[in-house]
């Protein structure tokens, strides 16, 4: 076994036997996210169930009739019976029956809608909490009370003129949309193919920003851990290159991260699933629409990938020799990798080519841009954007790897050291 | 021959001079105690030739090695074991043997110097629990064990029994002396001048960041006409 697998597979047990690690960055994302998805999705369906709906019919006539029958067949409604007709009462029946709606129809209601001179029925709702139930039936309300009046119109429109499609005469107009993307034509809405376009430039920037910390995180944490339980000097007098050590625990890290990486976006996907109701499916995929990644684009993204993650594992490393302990290390990582890494959510929202020309530059010098940037040009097979991303982020890695190689190769692992002097003049009397 | 080979050593810490030139040679297969006080330049001898610290002038050859323009040859020599050194809490210490083993692994049996890294440590079954588990004692006796198992030429010892109780201290001395018997050289370091006077076979007086004096325990005793080595010591600093 050579020197360098021995470091990658001690780092790799070290890292993997570590408590923390393991809980913190496999487990709980692994275990907590789908169980938070599941106790949203818990809460929204136990939400979603029936709706009771009381009502009152002072009118009680054809059209009321019409109505309540309407209520009744509409999913997720059905109705409960107060047996009176007076307000209060029903009120205060419906309350200690728990049903949350009490729909009070006028009298004259059917000869005010035949004469259509517009009525109003009165809709009690009864709130006890602010839990999203309340929310849900109170909207569950309002759209049933639409589709009634849209069934009603339709009725009233059979009724007066015979000869018209109701549905004509409330819709004249529909809309056929035909989106021309990169020269080809869809005929499917703009809305539509922004929000397939959206999801997939999601996925990349939010998988790589975790990613990246999580790197980051490992590497800063490997590295300080040597100091703090003082084995790095006793490794560093081995018969073993230091950069065999250095591209060991780098090698180590990035495997365990990568471990933890994957734990995240299961869970985290599992965690949004949860959001996902009766989603209509998008009726075209990204190949009708010319914008797949070919197998060249998708090697291109892998690269600008491998490198940003290679770029955050030595830049950690660097910082990681300047603190004593674990936990400074890490404060130390997070706050200088953040500020490189959530710019590019600007990306998810807005193509970098729209964007202000400051901006636009500031996005261009930040590292971890690139695979973002990336993932959009190959979607548009924009190669040259692609290779110029991946030449800066390979001359920018090859910068901080070389950093990371000196200064592993200099007393100056040993010695660096961050210190934070108070000032004088801030000390409290 | 000589295993080290130190000339003019001078290493300064930005403004602050921790060795101000400090020359000794320590002949193979003995053993060499520096002894002084606390930060007097033990540690920082003992980290420039483990080539940890780069020296701001001087030389220093182990082996006839430069530890500047070959440190990698250099560290094939050595098994250093810091003053304040830990080992892996997440393995075993027999794992914590093997992958250290594993880096001397050229032409010789990793398995063999597990088997006397675990006949050092006398850990017994608790060998094979995790480095965790183990008291303060347990671990430098481990890391003992992990840096004469591998038999290497030279050996250096900062304060090998640091943090030990009598009974362990004893036990390491003879650790130490057993290994050297075998034909390694040690260099030790240590603020107990009673055990380095027990254990080497000559010493290096060092205060200040020089050498006072040096030679074998009885002839220095003889010419500062001293009982033990404080004796030696204390002379020596007046003398200066």
């Amino acid at each position: 076994m050579s020197k360098f697998t021995t470091i990658l597979i001690k780092e790799m047990k070290d890292l993997l036997r570590d408590p923390k690690i393991v809980v913190g960055m496999i487990v709980v994302p692994l275990l907590m996210f789908p169980a938070m998805g599941a106790m949203f999705r818990t809460g929204i369906e136990s939400a979603e169930q029936k709706t009771q709906i009381a009502v009152i019919d002072l009118d009680n006539q054809a059209f009321s009739q019409a109505f309540i029958a309407a209520l009744e067949n509409s999913p997720g409604v059905s109705l409960y019976d107060v047996d009176s007709n007076n307000v209060e009462e029903g009120i205060q029946k419906a309350e200690s029956a728990e049903v949350k709606v009490l729909m009070v129809i006028p009298e004259g209601f059917t000869a005010d809608i035949q004469n259509a001179s517009g009525t109003e029925i009165e809709v009690y709702t009864i709130v006890e909490g602010l839990g999203m139930g309340e929310v849900i039936s109170t909207a569950r309300v309002d759209e049933i009370i639409k589709g009634i009046n849209r069934s009603l119109s339709e009725k009233v429109i059979q009724e007066q003129i015979p000869t018209m499609n109701p549905a004509k005469v409330l819709d004249p107009i529909t809309a056929k949309s035909v989106t021309i993307v990169q020269g080809k034509r869809v005929n499917v809405s703009p809305t539509i193919i922004a929000g397939l376009i959206s999801s997939q430039s999601f996925i990349v920037p939010v998988v790589l920003m975790v990613m990246i910390l999580f790197v980051a995180q490992m590497a800063a944490t490997s590295m300080a851990t040597e100091k703090e339980n003082k084995t790095l000097e006793t490794l560093l007098t081995l018969p073993v290159s230091r950069i065999s050590i250095l591209a060991g625990k780098m090698g180590g890290t990035a495997v365990v991260s990568l471990i933890a990486a994957v734990a995240y976006i299961i869970g985290f996907s599992y965690y949004m699933s949860a959001f996902q109701f009766d989603s209509q499916e998008i009726p075209i995929s990204m190949e009708d629409i010319g914008l797949s990644i070919t197998p060249i684009g998708f090697l291109l993204l892998g690269i600008s990938i491998f490198m940003a993650v290679l770029a955050a594992l030595s830049l950690a490393m660097i910082l990681a020799v300047f603190t004593q302990d674990v936990r400074s290390a890490q404060s130390l990582v997070s706050f200088t990798i953040m500020p490189l890494v959530f710019p590019a959510m600007i990306l998810v929202f807005a193509d970098i080519n729209s964007l202000p020309t400051a901006l636009r530059y500031v996005l261009l010098v930040l590292p971890f841009s690139h695979p973002t940037i990336a993932a959009n040009a190959v979607v548009l097979k924009n190669y040259a954007m692609v290779l110029g991303g991946i030449a800066y982020l390979a001359v920018f890695t090859l910068c901080v790897l070389y950093i990371a190689a000196r200064m592993f190769s200099t007393e100056r692992v040993i010695t660096a050291k961050i210190t934070f002097r108070r000032k004088k003049g801030n000390r409290n009397p | 021959m000589t295993a080290i080979q130190t000339t003019d050593l001078v290493k300064n810490y930005g403004s602050i001079e921790a060795l101000k030139g400090i020359s000794f040679a320590v002949n193979e297969g003995e053993i060499f105690g520096l002894i002084g006080p606390n930060g007097a330049g033990k540690t920082t001898t003992l980290r420039v030739i483990s080539t940890l610290l780069e020296i701001t002038s001087g030389t220093v050859r182990v082996f006839g090695y430069d530890i500047q323009e070959e440190p990698e040859e250099v560290r094939k020599q050595i098994s250093y074991l810091p003053e304040e050194a830990g080992a892996y809490k997440n393995l075993s210490g027999k794992e914590y043997l093997k992958f250290m083993a594993q880096f001397y692994s050229d032409g010789r049996n990793i398995q063999e110097m597990i088997q006397i890294g675990m006949s050092i440590s006398r850990l017994g079954d608790r060998i094979t629990d995790k480095v965790s588990t183990y008291s303060k004692g347990m671990t430098r006796k481990l890391l003992v064990a992990r840096a004469l198992m591998m038999e290497p030429p030279l050996a250096i010892l900062d304060e090998p029994t640091s943090g030990l109780d009598v009974i362990n201290s004893q036990e390491v001395r003879k650790i130490i002396r057993g290994f050297a018997r075998k034909g390694s050289t040690v260099l030790l370091s240590s603020h107990n001048m009673l055990e380095v006077e027990f254990l080497s076979d000559r010493v290096a007086l060092i205060g200040e960041g020089l050498i006072l004096d040096s030679g074998s325990p009885a002839e220095l005793k003889k010419k500062y006409n001293a009982q033990n080595l404080e004796e030696v010591f204390m002379e020596a600093v007046t003398h200066e």
